[in-house]
């Protein structure tokens, strides 16, 4: 059923595979190309690689040419400078010559400077590189020039002391020069004859110092020359001495003359130095013009150096040849895109043939035909058509089975039916059953509720029990409490007729007392009587008072003999009333332990009740938890029958079901017959 | 205890007998003792004085009657055991046991002791009766008495020889 549906749905794609087709084609172009067109994509590679390089190379000599440009700009600056340098040079060792000492610190400023300078083209340093190709002979013979210079330099420099020496000593003279003339010739006026000689001879010797140390100064100096300056001096100092020291004026003199002599020895010791320098700066001003010249060549070299750099027109001509690849790359690119154009057109051509003949082969498929098989080409529908042709094979097998298991299923199906048939019959005898089971359950209930109101008066038989026997341990409780009191009072009884025998005891010992006094009385009556017979006839009254007296006594020892016999017999009462006391006493507290023990005994009744009751009530909860499970159980056999009849008429339905599922494998095995294998 | 003395009657009755004694003339003058269970009358002027049994000196080597010496108001007096006297026996020892002093008229310094001194006895309305020489007596109560002869006692030379 499902391929007639689809079949219309496979047509219409057909147009929409050739959008496909169309990307694929262009997707194909670039593919294209890789046969036939290999060429272009290497050209491609090639111009962009020379492109890379020419730019590369355009760049670098911009650059190159950027820093030797600054060099040289440097270069000249420097140069200038030694120009500069070695004129200033020439005019400060003229002025040192002349015994300037400020003209000496510039000099010594001059050459630092110069000598760095020189150092600095000749080495470079870290951002200048030394001076190269051809205005490096220029710098080498300037340096031979300008070594020499700058060693004449020293040479002065060493002749400094010398040359400020003599400076100053020119200038001392000069200042001193018109007082010294005034007194020689104050002197040469007024001194004697011998004096006025020596006088004139100081005086001419003066005038020569002076006149030698000037010469010396301006001019060149010679050793023999300050030789000679050394001996007018000391021809003068003795002229002074020879002068008379107390005139005032040759004192001035002597003050006058004493730096010329301390000058004149230091330049004596500095004589050799002096040569040397005033010789150097001779040769400086000799040598200096060769050093200017030499320095002008250097900068004309430089400039020279600076136009015939071949950096800059490199960098002009790679930069050409970078727009020129650029073009030829456009062309090529654009050549190459059309071409893939074509080809692609040809190739879709092809695609809607192939397309259109596989289309053909598969209508016969559609129409239930499974042994049918698509024709696999080389073209773009070979791999369709193969998947096709697996696709129906697969269908083929899968048909067949369907056919197998609708066969299956028809037989399983009849099975399911006597099966089902025999559990209806089964499920209905369980109802039966569950129903007199259900019955049974609810004479058991009936029979636990019986037992339960059992156990109910029990509960209230106990609770009386229990009420009983509390009553019945008050009173003994009671008894206790009595016997207890009794067997006080009978104690505090016996206590008391102890004190009775006690005071009995005394009686009878007061009674002995009375006994002795009667017998004694007894005894005096007797005398008395005696006493009486023997007075005779005047004693015969007292006689009768005497007996008398006698009987009273003896009837008084009767009387106490009474009740000495009473006493006693008090006495023997009591002993017996305490013995029987303490005989009740004995019997009181065995009655109290008696009662005790009746007491204990309730006690235990009481506890005994107690366990019985909360035994009886357990039962009577437990059999009202037997009731309600009782119920529970009768309402679940309900339940049950009730389930077992739904599963009843389940069972039937299923019984219908599976009649229905045999006839359903009988249509599927129908459907499936329309098939082709 | 019923029978109380009344003692207005009983002077009465005392003073009544005393004038009848005196005019009568009649007085008793016996005592009676007890001496080993038997009753003797003595005649009261025989006798001195009764008193219970002072304290002993034991005169030593003596007759087993004589008892020793006693001190009754700084006179002396040798005591004799009637009952063992006359052989029947021996005093009591019981408080009741008296000695009869015999009296001075007689000089001599014995004293007599018997078990107990019944009291005074009116011997006279008894009857009398002679046994083996000897006076008897019977009284109310059908008791009999013998008449003890102190001064005959006193004149028995076994009596009078204590030495043993």
């Amino acid at each position: 059923m499902a391929f007639k549906l689809s079949l219309p749905e496979f047509k219409l794609p057909g147009k929409k595979a050739e959008g496909t087709n169309r990307e694929s084609k262009g997707a194909a172009c670039s593919a294209l190309p890789v046969s036939g067109g290999l060429s272009v994509t290497r050209k491609i590679r090639l111009l962009s690689g020379s492109l890379v390089v020419f730019f590369t190379v355009a760049a670098a000599a911009a650059y190159i040419n950027s820093r030797e440009a600054d060099y040289t700009a440097r270069y000249l600056t420097q140069s200038g400078k030694l120009l500069m340098l070695s004129q200033r040079l020439a005019k400060d060792a003229q002025l040192s010559a002349l015994g300037d000492a400020s003209a000496f610190q510039a000099l010594v400023q001059s050459k630092e400077n110069f000598a760095g300078i020189l150092r600095l083209l000749d080495k470079g340093d870290g951002s200048l590189p030394a001076t190269g190709g051809a205005a490096r002979e220029v710098l080498n013979e300037l340096m031979v020039s300008a070594n020499r210079t700058l060693s004449d330099v020293q040479a002065l420099e060493e002749g400094r002391l010398g040359l400020v020496t003599l400076g100053a000593t020119v200038a001392g003279i000069e200042a001193t020069n018109a007082e010294f003339r005034n007194l020689t010739q104050g002197l040469i006026e007024s001194a004697s004859d011998a004096q006025k000689k020596q006088a004139i001879r100081f005086a001419l010797s003066t005038e020569r110092v002076a006149k030698d140390t000037a010469r010396a100064l301006a001019a060149d100096v010679s050793l023999e020359q300050l030789a000679a300056l050394g001996i007018e001096a000391a021809a003068a100092e003795e002229s002074l001495a020879a002068l008379p020291a107390a005139d005032p004026a040759v004192q001035r003199l002597a003050v006058l003359f004493e730096p010329y002599r301390n000058n004149i020895k230091i330049l004596n010791a500095q004589s050799p130095g002096l040569v040397k320098a005033k010789s150097a700066a001779k040769s400086i001003s000799g040598n200096i013009d060769l050093v200017l010249a030499k320095s002008q060549r250097l900068i004309d070299a430089y400039q020279s150096g600076m136009a015939a750099r071949i950096s800059g027109p490199v960098a002009v001509l790679a930069g050409m040849l970078v727009l020129l690849q650029l073009l030829v790359l456009a062309k090529v690119y654009l050549n190459d895109s059309h071409q893939r154009a074509e080809e692609a057109e040809n190739s879709n051509r092809r695609n809607q043939a192939a397309i259109q003949r596989l289309m053909n082969e598969l209508s016969e498929l559609a129409e239930g035909d499974l042994t049918v098989r698509a024709t696999v080409s080389e073209g773009i529908t070979g791999a369709i058509a193969d998947a096709v042709n697996y696709t129906t094979e697969e269908l083929r097998k899968l048909v067949a089975r369907i056919m197998v298991a609708a066969d299956q299923m028809g037989h399983a199906t009849r099975q399911a039916e006597q099966i089902s048939k025999g559990l209806l019959e089964a499920a209905q005898k369980q109802a039966g059953e569950i129903r007199k089971a259900g019955e049974s359950v609810q004479l058991m209930a009936g029979s636990i509720r019986e037992v339960d109101s059992s156990a109910i008066k029990a509960t209230e038989v106990g609770q009386r029990t229990l009420a009983a026997t509390e009553l019945g341990s008050r009173a003994v409780r009671n008894t206790i409490a009595g016997m207890d009191g009794i067997r006080e009072q009978i104690q505090e009884t016996s206590k008391r007729i102890k004190r009775l025998g006690e005071s009995s005891q005394e009686i009878g010992e007061i009674v002995d007392l009375i006994s002795d006094i009667t017998e004694l009385t007894n005894v005096l009556a007797l005398n008395a009587a005696i006493q009486a017979v023997s007075a005779g006839e005047a004693g015969r009254g007292f006689s009768v008072v005497a007996e008398e007296v006698q009987r009273l006594a003896e009837r008084s020892a009767e009387a106490t003999k009474q009740i000495g016999a009473l006493v006693k017999t008090i006495q023997g009462d009591t002993q017996d009333a305490i013995a029987a006391m303490e005989k009740s006493t004995l019997g009181v507290v065995e009655g109290a332990k008696l009662s005790d023990v009746a007491g204990q005994s309730l006690k235990e009744i009481e506890q005994v009740s107690k366990e019985l009751a909360s035994l009886i009530n357990g039962i009577s909860m437990s059999t009202q938890i037997q009731t309600d499970m009782a119920g529970k159980v009768a309402h679940a056999m309900r339940n049950i029958l009730q389930i077992t009849q739904q599963a009843t008429d389940g069972t039937r339905l299923t019984a219908n079901s599976v009649a229905q599922l045999t006839n359903l494998s009988a249509d599927l095995k129908g459907s499936v017959a329309g098939f082709k294998l | 205890m019923s029978k109380r003395l009344n003692l207005r009657e009983f002077q009465q009755d005392l003073i009544d007998r005393m004038q009848a004694k005196g005019r009568a003339g009649d007085q008793i003058s016996t005592l009676g003792v007890q001496i080993a269970e038997q009753n003797w009358l003595v005649d009261m002027l025989d006798v001195s004085g009764v008193l219970p049994l002072p304290p002993l000196s034991v005169a030593p080597l003596t007759k087993p009657w004589f008892l020793g010496v006693i001190n009754v108001r700084g006179m002396l007096y040798g005591v004799s055991d009637l009952a063992a006297y006359q052989q029947k026996g021996k005093a009591s020892g019981a408080a009741a046991n008296r000695v009869l002093l015999v009296a001075e008229r007689h000089a001599f310094n014995a004293a007599l002791l018997v078990d107990r001194v019944l009291g005074l006895r009116n011997a006279r309305l008894w009857a009398q009766s002679e046994v083996d020489g000897q006076v008897q007596y019977h009284d109310e109560q059908g008791n009999f008495w013998h008449k003890l002869d102190i001064v005959g006692l006193l004149g028995r030379p076994d009596f009078l020889q204590i030495s043993a």
